[in-house]
């Protein structure tokens, strides 16, 4: 079965009085029907902004190449009235802040029929009807009542329970969720994680997850892709990952995690490179540990060895010599 | 005047956007401080750099006014029995002209301006004064004092302008006392006071605004965790963090009095120092009969200068919140 | 809500009561009423000066002055108004025909500032920083940084005075709602008069509403919910018109209703200049002759607008952003 999305060299670039932010910089993913791919990275890496410039969300002085296929539409580059139809039903999206993302002047169960009449035609009584079925699938208490209601009147988990609701309001094949959890109590945490799970399981909608959150791709995603300065560093299914990683800053993002019975924090040195003029070869050079000569003209190519991807050329030298 | 309470607080940017926003333009390594960026902001706002350029200029010109002017406040051009020195059009020995009783015009324009200058300038400072003092002060203790306040406001703003204006000009102005500690209705003193009277109810809504928005934030609790009064807080902490609307408040403040003054002056109520000192609300004032029988310079130059001067200050006013609000600036 | 609609509307009655009664003391105080009959009856008799006295409440002393107020407020209340003191003709018809033509020019001018303004003001913030954006920007600040008189006194030159040296007639009249002794109704003629005024209040009301519009939507242009609504896969049109023009336009209502509220109080320095017989010039003439039974009726009118218009802005606001909480 062929991935229900494809991305193929992605490139994403941003022109700032500063200079030219290359913020994504030749991402290939594939994402199969049904799974659950979480992407890793730190801010600056470019996760958000490669997913936000597949669905056409980013200022029009972004400048995107590259292709993005899902379900056999091209979507970079591809007119307004493909990208609409696409939007929100074949692809929805989940975004951080759910009380920004809501607008406050509207009702909630208004919003939710706004998405299903986007893409499905209905008597608005109908939609209305769906969109209280939807929040109840969300797991809010009185649907019916909270749809009635607007959104600073929620709390922060519930409303993400309704971004979700909004998201699968049209079933569609993909839903990217860009963090979020990441403004929510850690046990409001996992409570949205298990919703999100069941969705996904009902309807069989591959999910991409969007994290810093290592434990959060523990407990969900099938695979993960660790993306580092607009690029994929290393790809594995979960626990491949997590037991041998092979490129040192996924081994880093594993060490400053705290364990028990570790003593000492471990974080990886140095910051984010500057993405208007990022390091030549591997970006990670200047905060590896590993780091040769040879990294600084690395080609950064995913290339496996052993049991995951990666980009380290340091590793794939290690795993062509065994 | 739009209540400007009420509009800012529609939405906020979330901190993801933002971080990506900040991630994108490589900005997560470089830092620059809030002031040099709102400097930033207002010199990229073409208008405002200009203005104040000019209104600095025009600022030490007048200073310098016992060398930049060429004759006395009430001086005549030249003695009447040389000739008729009355009503004369621009020439070398009047560069504005003169006005009805032989006075040159471009003089008198310098000196107007350095009475309704210094008169904005005084007025809005009080007006300021007062207003961050009770606005920050209601907008954090809040409660009862601070209803009260808005009450008062509410109502002190009800009425027109001009209308309260003239009104409590003459309440002032009646009670004996009064105007033996701040002058007569035609003092500068008394204009001064009478503007901050007015002045210092929209400056106090602003700050309580902003003060109420702030209120919220950590910098407020940990102030108070570590035990410090109410007023410590107004003056280290919420005022420093409410210089934008502060200048903006300023600035609108110096506008509106010279208005004010010209409007004042334009019906008769105007300030009269006495000795024939002169404002540009009376330059202006003075004019109106005399455009009539055609001699436009007399209105042309005090206008001008009028014109001048609010529009700078409005400018830089509007260049000050466009530096400390970058959401209303252009360069999105 | 309808608890806070309920305590706003009851505390209506006090306030304005407390506040009539300040305008009393304050008339009383600054205007000296019964000095100003004496000037305007120079022959009045001390029968006719007590009569005065007693028709407007002007007792004196401190409880002199809250009876006093109650006395003249059963008048006010009751329809029973004293007449001017210039040549004792009633107040309300003068009354009325000022309301009413401030109502004409207000009205015309803030109408002119609600299209024009606002639309001037989407315009600019849909294309922030281009020419349109700064144009209109620019163009307002000017706009209301001329004060009203210069752009009245300019605006009279130009189309009265020097209009009439170059073409031989007056363009716009500068005077007046019609010429000296016209009788009856007559709107081309109303018009006319009425041109240059309404320019001139219209420069500052576009003025206003555009920058208030363009500030309000700029803020909205930058909120989230723009991009999740994007991602519903709606149209721009759906965008721009169910998000953000519908959130903008909150603040921009609650101006509407001040703007509306203000109205009755004339403006007197527009109306000066063009003697346009509005409440401005109402209160200039009465304020001159130290006027009191003119003056307190007028102030009670425009303050009662301007509280209840205050009130409405409020509980439009309310019902119009339900984030508003309401106290």
């Amino acid at each position: 079965m062929s991935p229900i999305l494809s991305t193929r060299d992605l490139r994403v670039s941003f022109p700032t009085p500063a200079g030219t932010v290359l913020a994504v910089r030749g991402v290939n993913l594939d994402v199969e029907r049904g799974e659950v791919v979480g992407i890793v990275g730190e801010s600056g890496s470019g996760k958000s902004v490669s997913f936000l410039s597949i669905m056409g969300l980013l200022p029009s002085s972004a400048v995107i190449t590259g292709s993005a296929v899902l379900d056999g539409t091209e979507l970079i580059g591809a007119s307004d009235k493909t990208i609409r139809s696409v939007r929100g039903k074949r692809m929805a999206m989940i975004f951080q802040d759910p009380l920004s993302a809501l607008n406050p002047v509207h009702r909630i169960g208004d919003q939710i029929v706004e998405m299903i009449l986007a893409h499905q035609t209905m008597p608005k009584q109908q939609a209305h009807d769906r969109a209280v079925e939807l929040l109840d699938l969300v797991g809010l208490p009185q649907p019916a009542l909270r749809a009635k209601q607007y959104p600073h009147e929620f709390s922060g988990g519930m409303r993400q329970r309704v971004m979700i609701a909004m998201a699968i309001a049209n079933e569609p094949d993909v839903l990217v969720a860009d963090e979020p959890t990441t403004a929510l109590d850690v046990t409001v945490q996992a409570q949205i994680l298990d919703v999100l799970m069941e969705v996904k399981s009902r309807l069989n909608t591959a999910v991409v997850f969007i994290t810093h959150d290592l434990g959060v791709i523990a407990r969900i995603a099938d695979r993960v892709e660790v993306m580092y300065a607009g690029m994929t560093v290393e790809r594995a299914q979960v626990n491949d990952m997590f037991e041998t990683p092979g490129h040192p800053y996924t081994r880093g993002l594993m060490a400053s995690l705290p364990q028990a019975g570790r003593q000492r924090l471990e974080p990886i040195v140095g910051s984010p490179p500057n993405m208007i003029a990022p390091p030549s070869g591997c970006a990670f050079r200047p905060r590896c540990s590993e780091a040769t000569d040879e990294c600084s003209s690395a080609p950064m190519e995913l290339v496996q060895v052993g049991r995951t991807e990666t980009a380290c050329i340091r590793a794939q030298h290690e795993g062509a010599a065994t | 005047m739009p209540d400007s309470t009420r509009g800012s607080s529609l939405s906020k940017r979330s901190a993801a956007t933002q971080a990506t926003t900040d991630a994108v333009a490589g900005l997560t390594v470089a830092s620059v401080s809030p002031r040099r960026m709102a400097y930033m902001r207002f010199r990229a706002h073409k208008a405002a750099s200009v203005s104040v350029v000019i209104l600095a200029f025009l600022v030490i010109y007048v200073l310098m006014s016992p060398l930049t002017t060429r004759y006395g406040v009430n001086e005549q051009i030249f003695d009447i029995s040389q000739g008729k020195n009355y009503n004369l059009a621009p020439r070398a020995e009047a560069w504005f002209g003169t006005d009805s009783i032989g006075r040159d015009l471009y003089s008198r324009i310098i000196f107007g301006l350095r009475v309704s200058l210094l008169l904005g300038i005084l007025a809005s400072a009080f007006s300021l004064a007062v207003g961050v003092a009770v606005g920050s002060y209601a907008g954090l203790k809040g409660g009862r004092f601070d209803d009260v306040v808005m009450r008062l406001t509410d109502v002190f703003l009800a009425f027109p302008f001009l209308v309260a204006l003239l009104v409590i000009r003459n309440v002032l102005g009646a009670v004996p006392w009064i105007t033996a500690v701040i002058g007569e209705p035609s003092s500068i003193r008394f204009l001064v006071v009478l503007f901050t009277i007015f002045g210092w109810m929209g400056v106090a809504r602003i700050l309580r605004a902003q003060v109420m928005a702030l209120k919220e934030r950590e910098f407020v609790e940990a102030a108070r965790a570590a035990g410090a009064t109410n007023w410590y807080i107004i003056r280290k902490h919420l005022i420093p963090n409410s210089t934008g609307p502060i200048l903006v408040a300023l600035s609108l403040g110096v506008v509106g009095v010279i208005v004010s003054e010209a409007t004042l002056s334009l019906f008769g109520y105007g300030p009269s120092p006495g000795d024939g000192a002169t404002s540009l609300g009376l330059l202006v004032a003075e004019s109106k009969l005399a455009v009539r029988a055609g001699y436009w310079w007399l209105a042309l130059y005090p206008f001008a200068a009028l014109l001048l001067v609010t529009l700078c200050v409005s400018f830089i006013g509007d260049g000050l919140r466009d530096a400390f609000d970058p959401k209303q600036s252009v360069e999105q | 809500m309808k608890r806070y609609v309920a305590r706003r509307l009851l505390w209506l009655i006090p306030t304005l009561l407390l506040v009539t009664f300040l305008v009393y003391v304050a008339l009383r105080l600054g205007t000296d009423p019964v000095e100003s009959y004496k000037r305007a009856n120079a022959r009045a008799s001390k029968k006719k000066i007590q009569q005065y006295i007693e028709l407007n409440g002007l007792y004196d002393g401190a409880f002199g002055y809250v009876r006093g107020y109650f006395k003249w407020l059963g008048g006010f209340l009751t329809g029973d108004w004293a007449p001017s003191i210039k040549g004792r003709t009633p107040v309300w018809p003068n009354l009325k025909d000022a309301l009413a033509n401030s109502l004409r020019l207000g009205v015309t001018a803030s109408i002119l500032g609600i299209f024009v303004g606002n639309l001037f003001g989407v315009l600019a913030a849909l294309r922030p920083g281009r020419l349109r954006d700064t144009a209109v920007n620019t163009g307002a600040l000017i706009g209301l940084a001329i004060p009203p008189f210069v752009s009245a006194l300019l605006l009279q030159l130009l189309f009265s005075i020097y209009w009439q040296k170059w073409f031989g007639y007056s363009l716009f009249p500068t005077s007046g709602v019609y010429p000296p002794g016209h009788q009856g109704f007559d709107l081309p003629l109303m018009l006319k008069h009425m041109a240059l005024p309404v320019v001139v209040v219209a420069i500052q009301t576009i003025a206003s509403y555009s920058r208030y519009m363009r500030s309000s939507l700029l803020d909205v242009l930058n909120s989230d919910y723009l991009r999740t609504a994007r991602s519903k896969g709606i149209s721009e049109r759906q965008v721009l018109l169910k998000h953000s023009l519908r959130n903008a336009l909150i603040p921009v209502t609650t101006l509407i209703f001040l703007d509306i509220g203000a109205i009755v109080g004339g403006l007197i320095i527009t109306e000066g200049l063009f003697e346009y017989p509005g409440m401005g010039r109402f209160f200039l003439v009465a304020y001159g002759n130290g006027d009191f039974p003119q003056l307190m009726p007028f102030m009670v009118i425009i303050v009662g607008s301007v509280v209840v218009f205050n009130l409405l802005a409020d509980i439009v606001y309310a019902r119009l952003d339900p984030r508003i909480k309401l106290v």
